[in-house]
């Protein structure tokens, strides 16, 4: 009983969303304010619980640690499901009012999934907390507005996922085989037998396929294609962030032995893979999601370089990347959800004379395009550079190179935007905008986070 | 400390003009309160600390940490040299401010970007620290991109020869092609600048600049990660300043810019790239400098002359500019390859003068372009009758650019030739001689051509309006001071701030 209250966080988002599974059983006037009272303050425990509470360390037979690294990460995964499902329970369209509780409940397990993942220090933790996070992710992709193309986006995802799962498990065995251990700490890196590249590589299978890394990066395109919009922002962040801050926990006793080189080639194989591939894809995309969703693969590379990073500077670097992409990326999605008329057709055609409809919508649309693409005084300037500094510090010149160069290519595809955001003519945009208070309310709130860590991105180092 | 406000004035002057009434004639007036405020607040600065007197003199000032573990921090150095050339930024802002003046399309958004540069060129020119360098040279660039694709002109431009088809879809010569080209230049010449100084920085151990220069082992273990830092920050600074095998996205920049553009290609962005030069390659890496300075003398004499024969090719009078500038910023490089106190100085007056000139021609030919809707030599003629204002504003700017006497051209051009000289590789002589030489021959042509020719039947007469002389006639007074008194302008610049500036 001692042991629980090292999970008590995860314990209350559990209770949360059982809590809104029932509320929607329940016969009410308005469903839609007691879930929305019921997720804030059940998301707030949970964050105030990681911020004062939770003891630190080993815990349930070292299965799983909590840090102060851990505890930061994770308060990003809740507030950035916070954030993406208050946009989901403000959805005009009659599938999500109707079953908002059931989509909070998938969601807020996924997420739970997500948070055991950054904890977890042995492998069948590992796993089901890998199982955790995706399960409800497939269930979700398949309730896209048009049904027969988001169930082949769901099944495609669901089958290379199973499949991935059990290349994991494979690894976690071969792993066993070698240093007779099921706990992370324990694997023999230093041994000089070829099955700890073999399990490394099943391992990193699992891992590029669950945040899009370069050659499994296929089903992203098509899944964000189809799924339901408003659960793009939860998609696009929560367990790429998730699983990455994994990998950062996975590889750290790596460099304590004197080891063999060929582990750090073949991750810099998926490094270079993803950041090259990740750029070339995007320039090409006029589809508006096939774009950000490709767009988002060289952002997993740049923070896998970065997790891999010996340098003990490393950390905090991977979070203040965390943070830019989770509200750049929530914040663009937000703007885009509030467009009128928006579809999955959209293409950046469509974009054009934004600027003169709403130019609240346009401005801030623009901030969140240039955090991401790396502009200056926005959070992504640091996030991009100071990965490309540390990298040339450890691995030499090529990887910064790489990392600039994709940097340009993305100035590239994020300004296309920019440019019809702000083009003058108008596309017989009549309709009026819907945006609601609370939808402005997360975009600022977005704003104000990237512009702030912009102007000092210090900030985070000092708050945690 | 006060001069850091210059940082946020232009902000206080963006968010005026954008909350009143686009058409009203505030959105002309807020922008040019701001730069103004600026300029007032630099020379409040440099009389308070008694500049003109003082024979050297530094401000540092620390603001707070970014990354502690790297080294780098929001830090700011305030010397002469960066006064002098803070003023120069602060008068190009405002001629391009007053040169959008007769733009009636979202006057509001242009007013908004050229503002947003100031800021990034004030705080370039002040940083101390190569990350906050470089956070600022991002600011100063991304604008450009937006301001030419929605204010820019598209060129009618015959295609022609055997890579027409591929021109062609390239859409060579609308205001998109020239946009995209001037961006991607601009944005790989960046992060080449920003691997340079990381590597700089990394290998330091601070990404101060005053702390770099007081190590003095930096220069003797000069290794080869340093070297390639060199020449990365070379092609860097080189692509945004021109330098010769880097130069094509200029005259396309140039000609499809709208005039507020153009004066801010020439008069800043191009200095932005000959700042850095000052500022980071002849400090940081001195010795390195000096061993590749020849590389630089070759390139800057093609760039001299070779951007005079070329200007001496064109029809459109904004080609013509942007070549002459070309030819001007070879200028620059030869005096700093030099390698001597009395080099650097005359490179910055160098800077400073053609600023100065370019704005008055870019000028010029934005009013030629407005009154005769054309820019083709070809097509204009007899401006010194119909139109005396424009005429005598555009030969005034030829003449200066020229290097006559009186002007400020010819004592920067006189001290550049000096420095050749004291070098002693007496031989380079020629090279500015013949640009000179080369310069006089078109500019006299197109002066001849395009205002004495006389030509009946083309009757329409055309004034300016009164802020237009106002602006010009500003100009002109700078410039004639300038060479009429370089001292004020050379006290700045002297011996012995240059000394400080260099870390000696």
């Amino acid at each position: 009983m001692d042991q629980i209250k090292f999970l008590l966080p995860e314990i209350t988002l559990i209770l949360l969303s059982f809590a809104l599974l029932f509320n929607s059983l329940i016969d009410q006037i308005d469903k839609r304010i007691t879930n929305k009272i019921l997720l804030i303050i059940g998301s707030l425990v949970s964050i105030i619980l990681l911020l004062n509470e939770n003891p630190q360390g080993y815990f349930l037979n070292d299965t799983f640690e909590n840090n102060t690294l851990t505890n930061t990460i994770k308060v990003l995964l809740v507030s950035g499901t916070l954030l993406s499902l208050l946009l989901i329970s403000n959805s005009k369209s009659e599938q999500f009012k109707n079953f908002f509780n059931e989509y909070c409940f998938l969601l807020i397990l996924s997420l739970v999934g997500g948070m055991i993942v950054v904890s977890s220090r042995e492998f069948l933790t590992m796993i089901i907390s890998f199982e955790i996070l995706s399960i409800p992710i497939y269930l979700i992709s398949a309730m896209g507005p048009n049904s027969k193309k988001s169930i082949e986006a769901a099944t495609k995802l669901f089958f290379f996922g199973t499949l991935s799962t059990v290349f994991l498990i494979f690894s976690a065995v071969l792993f066993y085989s070698i240093s007779g251990s099921t706990y992370i700490n324990d694997i023999a890196w230093s041994t000089k037998d070829s099955v700890i590249v073999l399990s490394t590589i099943f391992l990193l299978v699992t891992v590029s396929f669950k945040c899009a890394l370069y050659p499994f990066h296929f089903w992203v395109s098509d899944t964000y294609e189809s799924a339901p919009m408003n659960i793009l922002p939860f998609l696009s962040t929560i367990p790429k962030i998730a699983i990455i801050a994994f990998v950062f926990f996975f590889f750290q006793n790596l460099y304590n032995f004197n080891t063999n080189n060929q582990i750090i080639n073949i991750i810099s194989i998926l490094i270079i893979g993803s950041i090259s591939f990740g750029s070339i894809l995007s320039v090409k995309q006029n589809n508006l999601f096939r774009l950000l969703a490709y767009s988002g693969i060289p952002h997993a590379g740049i923070l896998i370089a970065c997790a891999i990073n010996p340098l003990p500077v490393s950390s905090d670097f991977l979070i203040l990347y965390f943070t830019f992409y989770i509200f750049s990326n929530v914040g663009l999605f937000i703007c885009l959800n509030s467009l009128p008329k928006i579809n999955k057709d959209f293409t950046i055609n469509d974009l054009s004379g934004l600027y003169k409809d709403s130019s609240f919508i346009a401005i801030c649309l623009t901030i969140f395009l240039l955090s991401l693409a790396g502009a200056p005084l926005f959070a992504g300037f640091w996030g991009k550079f100071n990965v490309a500094l540390i990298s040339y510090k450890s691995f030499g010149l090529f990887l910064p190179i790489l990392i600039m160069a994709s940097a340009a290519v993305s100035f590239y595809y994020y300004i296309k935007i920019i440019r019809f955001i702000f083009l003058n003519k108008s596309i017989d945009q009549t309709y009026k905008f819907s945006t609601n208070t609370i939808n402005i309310f997360l975009i600022i709130i977005c704003v104000i986070i990237t512009m702030a860590l912009g102007i000092n991105p210090n900030l985070m180092t000092k708050i945690f | 400390m006060i001069l850091l406000s210059i940082l946020f004035i232009p902000l206080i002057a963006i968010v005026l003009t954008n909350i009143v009434d686009k058409k009203s004639f505030y959105v002309k007036i807020f922008p040019l309160l701001g730069s103004l405020a600026c300029l007032l607040l630099i020379f409040y600065y440099s009389s308070h600390n008694n500049l003109l007197e003082l024979v050297t003199f530094v401000e540092y000032i620390h603001l707070y940490d970014i990354f502690p573990k790297l080294g780098i921090s929001m830090s700011f150095s305030i010397s002469k040299i960066s006064i002098i050339l803070l003023i120069l930024a602060n008068i190009t802002i405002s001629t391009a401010l007053f040169s959008t003046f007769n733009i009636n399309k979202r006057l509001n958004e242009i007013n908004t970007l050229i503002l947003v540069i100031s800021i990034g060129i004030y705080g370039l020119i002040i940083a101390d620290d190569l990350f906050v360098f470089f956070l600022f040279y991002e600011i100063a660039v991304v604008p450009m991109f937006l301001m030419i694709t929605n204010w820019g002109y598209d060129l009618k431009r015959e295609i022609s020869g055997p890579f027409k088809k591929i021109l062609s879809s390239l859409s060579v010569g609308t205001k998109s092609y020239g946009a995209y080209k001037i961006t991607l230049y601009l944005l790989v010449g960046s992060l080449l600048i920003f691997l340079g100084l990381g590597i700089v920085g990394i290998n330091e151990g601070t990404f101060s600049i005053t702390e770099i220069l007081k190590n003095k082992d930096f220069n003797s273990v000069s290794g080869s990660d340093l070297k390639i830092a060199f020449f990365l920050l070379v092609l860097g600074f080189g692509s945004h300043s021109a330098l010769w095998p880097l130069h094509t996205w200029a005259p396309d920049g140039h000609g499809t810019a709208p005039t507020a553009g153009s004066i801010i290609f020439a008069g800043i962005l191009m200095k932005i790239g000959v700042i850095g030069f000052i500022k980071i390659l002849i400090t940081i890496f001195s010795v390195t400098f000096v061993e590749f300075s020849n590389i630089l003398i070759f390139l800057a004499s093609i760039n001299i002359i070779y951007g005079a024969f070329t200007a001496m090719m064109q029809d459109d009078l904004k080609y013509l500019a942007a070549y002459a500038s070309l030819s001007h910023i070879g200028y620059i490089f030869l005096a700093l390859a030099m390698n001597n106190e009395l080099g650097l100085s005359s490179a910055i007056l160098q800077t400073v003068s053609h600023g100065l000139i370019i704005c008055l021609l870019f000028f010029s030919v934005g009013l030629i372009f407005n009154h005769k809707k054309t820019r083709s030599i070809k097509e204009l003629n007899s401006l010194s009758d119909n139109s005396p204002w424009i005429s005598k504003i555009f030969i005034f700017a030829a003449f200066a650019s020229i290097g006559f006497p009186l002007t400020s051209g010819f004592v920067a051009e006189f001290l550049i030739i000096s420095s050749i000289a004291e070098s002693g590789n007496s031989l380079l002589i020629v090279i500015p001689l013949i640009g000179i030489f080369i310069t006089t021959l078109y500019m006299f042509r197109t002066v001849k051509k395009i205002c004495l020719k006389y030509v009946e039947g083309d009757k329409e007469s055309s004034s300016i309006s009164f802020d237009e002389k106002l602006i010009c006639s500003f100009l002109i007074i700078i410039i004639i001071i300038v060479g009429i008194a370089p001292n004020f302008f050379l006290n700045f610049i002297n011996g012995e701030s240059i000394k400080i500036f260099l870390g000696i």
